[in-house]
């Protein structure tokens, strides 16, 4: 089987047009996509809105049962992951395979959707959703649901395609399932953890306390611990589980991603030793808590407490990482990094963003709300550009009235489309942190903002987004690949994460494809800096009339 | 060798996805850690995928 498509080529739309049928799969993309609405309406509705009121009984295990079943569901497709990918091509590859029946199977999702809705009303306005007739509409609509999925799954790819991906992968769906077990009981084991985690957490910070000279309080039955001047209390969330599973999760992800460079079983103790650091920063994070709002409570709870524990947790994974590649003891390869004579490459790419995005955690810190320290993230950026400009230098640099269009299209579509998270309290947030400047300072302040959002921040999310990224979802050796390379995956990939990270998901994918356009067009970064730039322009004009700070965010 | 690292290195494949399912599940659990209000995971995300990639691209092979 893997032999049959080895030779096909690599793109999925140039292998489709050579045989002569649709480049795209249209049909099964729309129905797949079918399931977004559907899902959005009924989370909407009145029905799971009855759902999350009923007592708790076997209807929540039923609930929690269907998030295991979906999550198992995907296990099972990351483990045959190969197989599945071989599995899709080949089916894509004759649109007419084992497909006669789409119609049909799509109709009864359709028909069970429908009798869903139907019956989520009745129920709601019957009033039925009560213990034990809850139950009872649980098990119907849970029948319902199971139907409408096998009709939606046997419509977007033939039965025998499931039948077949199942049958091949015995191991894989085995270990999906144990997966999904396993998952389920850790999840209700750890209730207990987090109790456990919390109490020698808190423990752990009168200790670290007292040795560095403070007079310490505590107060165990309330879990409060601090100096007589400032104290937390150690809620369960701060136990560091949640750090704890991330370091988990991330580190065999990393460890399986590198297995071929990797030495094994010695590189396994990276996990261990990553679990026992990020337990002891989280404990070394609550001391700074607590010594920090000693002197500014304000930072203390409001700033440092949102940033301080990504800053150790990254600082973790960097570290582990380095060490993966540095420790003779745990790496294949040389342990030098690579010299070439251009040095770091993506560094030229990653770094300006990488500081401004740095600089933005640590005034976080000290300006939470209004960010009144803005300049240091332009200053940073500034700096940070400066020492890369023989690098960027060598970029060509010409402004074209069509990439100037096309941040206009971005502007626009932004306007239309952003929504901001209670725009009118950040609003006001901004107004009152404008107002309580200086009057010498604010203009001076709103002057770097402004710079910041037309010069700064465009050269550096687009020498990250559309210089790396972009071609980096191409190849490995991004540097070798042309601007003009035009890729679905990179294409689509490159604008969700500049869209995820400006919390803006439909405006901001748009922005990112807009940006991403003008790149392709004639293959010149700087026209995606250029459309950036002017929709950024725009966007400081529009905010500057309106008052709709909120925008900035 | 070869085979136990195969080996090893699909059994981390189901720690790590047992770990994130685990996450998944405990959403709710996971809602009131201030660090993962959507500024700061955003940011904090963001600077993990931009400076890991750092770090790989310094040890890629060239």
């Amino acid at each position: 089987m893997a032999g049959a498509i080895e030779h096909l080529p690599a793109g999925l739309p140039h292998r489709s047009a050579q045989a002569g049928v649709s480049p795209w799969p249209w049909r099964r993309i729309a129905v797949a996509l079918l399931i977004v609405p559907e899902l959005i309406a009924f989370s909407h509705s009145p029905t799971a809105g009855a759902l999350h009121r009923v007592p708790k009984g076997w209807l929540v295990g039923l609930l929690a049962g269907r998030r295991m079943l979906l999550a198992s569901f995907v296990a099972a497709a990351i483990f045959s992951w190969d197989s599945l990918k071989d599995e899709i091509l080949i089916t894509l590859e004759d649109p007419l395979r084992d497909d006669a029946n789409w119609r049909v199977w799509l109709g009864v999702h359709l028909g069970a959707v429908a009798t869903l809705i139907a019956a989520g009303w009745f129920a709601v306005r019957m009033g039925a959703f009560v213990m034990p007739y809850a139950a009872r509409w649980a098990a119907f609509g849970a029948a319902l649901s199971g139907v409408a999925l096998v009709g939606w799954a046997a419509s977007v790819m033939p039965p025998a395609f499931w039948l077949r991906w199942v049958k091949h992968n015995p191991l894989a769906m085995a270990a999906a399932v144990i997966v999904g077990v396993v998952a389920r009981l850790a999840q209700i084991l750890s209730r207990h953890l987090w109790s456990a985690l919390t109490g020698s957490t808190f423990y752990g910070v009168a200790l670290l306390l007292r040795m560095i000279g403070q007079q310490v309080v505590v107060q165990p039955e309330r879990a409060i611990v601090g100096t007589p001047r400032f104290s937390v209390q150690v809620a369960a969330a701060c136990s560091g589980i949640e750090g704890i599973a991330l370091v988990i999760v991330l580190t065999c992800a990393y460890l399986w991603f590198f297995r071929r460079e990797l030495r094994f079983p010695q590189v396994l103790m990276l996990i261990p030793f990553g679990v026992a650091a990020i337990w002891m920063l989280n404990t070394v994070r609550i001391v700074a808590l607590i010594m920090l709002g000693q002197w500014w409570p304000a930072a203390s709870i409001e700033g440092f407490h949102s940033v301080a524990g990504w800053l150790f947790f990254n600082s973790t994974a960097f570290a582990l990482i380095v060490a993966s590649r540095r420790v003779p003891a745990f790496t294949r390869l040389d342990a030098a990094p690579a010299r070439t004579r251009a040095g770091n490459l993506a560094a030229v790419y990653l770094a300006p963003l990488l500081a401004i995005l740095a600089a933005s955690m640590v005034t976080r810190i000290f300006a939470p709300g209004f960010d009144s320290l803005y300049p240091l993230r332009v200053v940073a950026a500034a700096a940070v550009l400066w020492t890369y400009r023989k690098e960027l230098a060598a970029l060509p640099i010409n402004v074209s009235i069509e990439a100037i269009g096309l941040g206009a299209v971005a502007f626009v579509m932004w306007i239309l489309l952003a929504r901001g998270h209670d725009a009118a309290a950040q609003n006001a947030v901004f107004a009152a942190g404008m107002h309580q400047m200086p009057e010498v300072v604010a203009p001076v302040w709103l002057g770097f903002r402004i710079f910041g959002a037309v010069l700064t921040v465009p050269i550096a999310e687009e020498l990250a987004f559309r210089g790396y990224l972009l071609r980096k979802l191409v190849s490995a050796e991004f540097e070798k690949v042309s601007y003009r390379h035009f890729t679905w995956i990179s294409f689509l990939g490159s604008s969700a994460l500049f869209a995820a990270l400006h919390g803006q998901w439909l405006a901001g994918l748009i922005a990112g494809m807009s940006f991403a356009a003008a790149v392709y067009r004639r293959g010149r970064l700087c026209d995606a800096v250029v459309a950036h730039a002017t929709a950024n322009a725009m966007l400081a004009a529009w905010v500057l009339a309106t008052h709709n700070w909120a925008l900035w965010n | 060798m070869m085979k136990n690292s195969r080996s090893l290195a699909d059994l981390l494949s189901l720690v790590g996805a047992t770990a994130l399912l685990w996450m998944a599940a405990s959403g709710t659990a996971f809602a009131s850690v201030p660090e993962l209000d959507p500024g700061s995971s955003a940011t904090g995300v963001a600077v993990l995928l931009g400076g890991t990639a750092l770090l790989l691209e310094r040890y890629r092979r060239r």
